[in-house]
């Protein structure tokens, strides 16, 4: 049996499609030093990668917190995934602004989608609705940044949030 | 009815009801403060891609539950920052100087050693020496997130 993607990457996923459609949805861009739009860009993975365009939303589940049985003898489980939510931006400030935009965006939950592989397009996997993830923010806060930062650390905002999920 | 009289001579109820609640709160914030010692132990351990250096201050044992002001504290960060500095390259995935690959030997010759054989080895420096220049990053471990996701589940079960 080829194992597809379980929960916890169909949450991460489904956070990443949502976090991409909001940003097209808002058209949302931020300006660079010289004043040109740039477009936020979201990207999966915990592993900073020196390809990313800045702006950038930085998504992935890092630890699964909670699992406690829904009641005495059941095995269903109240289960909560926390992900990591690293903004990176180019001016400072804009990575602030940038973490209210998505606290706000995801305030009301998000869908959560069961994805299966679509060979004839692998981009685009099928999907179906697996249910409805509740948000709770554990910390919002600026990353500190130093001088000689690198340029993807120098205005850094991490929320970390977590996502439930009944079943 | 009921009535509850409590009193302490020589002073008043709202004193002594104060005086109360501020060593109840205390005593919560001991709990919440050890059991998250415990926590970020757990998460720093899960952690682990080296096995732990046999000899040398660790980041474990410089967190510790601490008396402060109105309460207890976890974690000193200016005691981290002396005996422990790579709390924050471990957690965020870059140091406090903003670089995020660590130093080799081309940076500072200093820098030599071995790597001891086996899984999970660690660098040690010393006999037998050879350079060695690291390429990739330090990945973010996220140990305070993933103390605090737990805790804020555990609090009300806690203070029960």
């Amino acid at each position: 049996m080829i194992l597809n993607w379980e929960i916890s990457t169909n949450i991460e996923n489904s956070l990443i499609e949502f976090l991409r459609n909001e940003v097209i949805a808002h058209s949302l861009q931020l300006l660079d030093c010289n004043g040109v739009a740039k477009t936020v860009n979201v990207y999966a993975g915990r592993e900073l990668n020196n390809e990313w365009n800045l702006p950038l939303i930085q998504v992935y589940l890092d630890s699964k917190p909670d699992a406690n049985r829904l009641e005495i003898g059941s095995n269903k489980r109240l289960r909560s995934f926390q992900v990591i939510i690293d903004i990176r931006t180019l001016l400072p400030g804009q990575e602030t602004n940038l973490g209210d935009w998505v606290e706000e965006q995801i305030n009301d939950g998000i869908t959560i989608y069961d994805y299966t592989p679509n060979s004839l397009n692998p981009e685009v996997p099928a999907k179906s609705i697996l249910g409805h993830g509740r948000v709770d923010f554990i910390s919002s806060l600026p990353v500190l940044g130093y001088d000689d930062a690198d340029v993807y650390d120098q205005n850094r905002y991490r929320i970390t949030a977590k996502i439930w999920l009944n079943g | 009815m009921i009535t509850v009289l409590f009193a302490r001579q020589g002073q008043s109820i709202p004193t002594v009801i104060q005086q109360e609640i501020g060593k109840l709160s205390e005593e919560h914030t001991k709990i919440l403060a050890e059991a998250h010692k415990k926590e970020l132990d757990k998460s720093i351990e899960d952690t682990r891609e080296r096995t732990m250096k046999p000899v040398g201050d660790h980041l474990k044992d410089q967190i510790q539950v601490e008396k402060i002001d109105k309460g207890y504290g976890v974690g000193n960060i200016s005691i981290l920052n002396i005996k422990a500095k790579w709390w924050y390259w471990i957690n965020y995935g870059k140091a406090q100087s903003g670089r995020t690959i660590p130093p080799g030997t081309s940076e500072n010759p200093k820098i030599t050693g071995h790597f001891v054989p086996g899984t999970k080895g660690i660098f040690t420096k010393g006999q037998p020496k050879f350079s060695m220049n690291p390429k990739k990053a330090i990945k973010a471990h996220n140990f305070i997130e993933k103390a605090l996701g737990v805790m804020i589940s555990k609090v009300k079960e806690l203070l029960k």
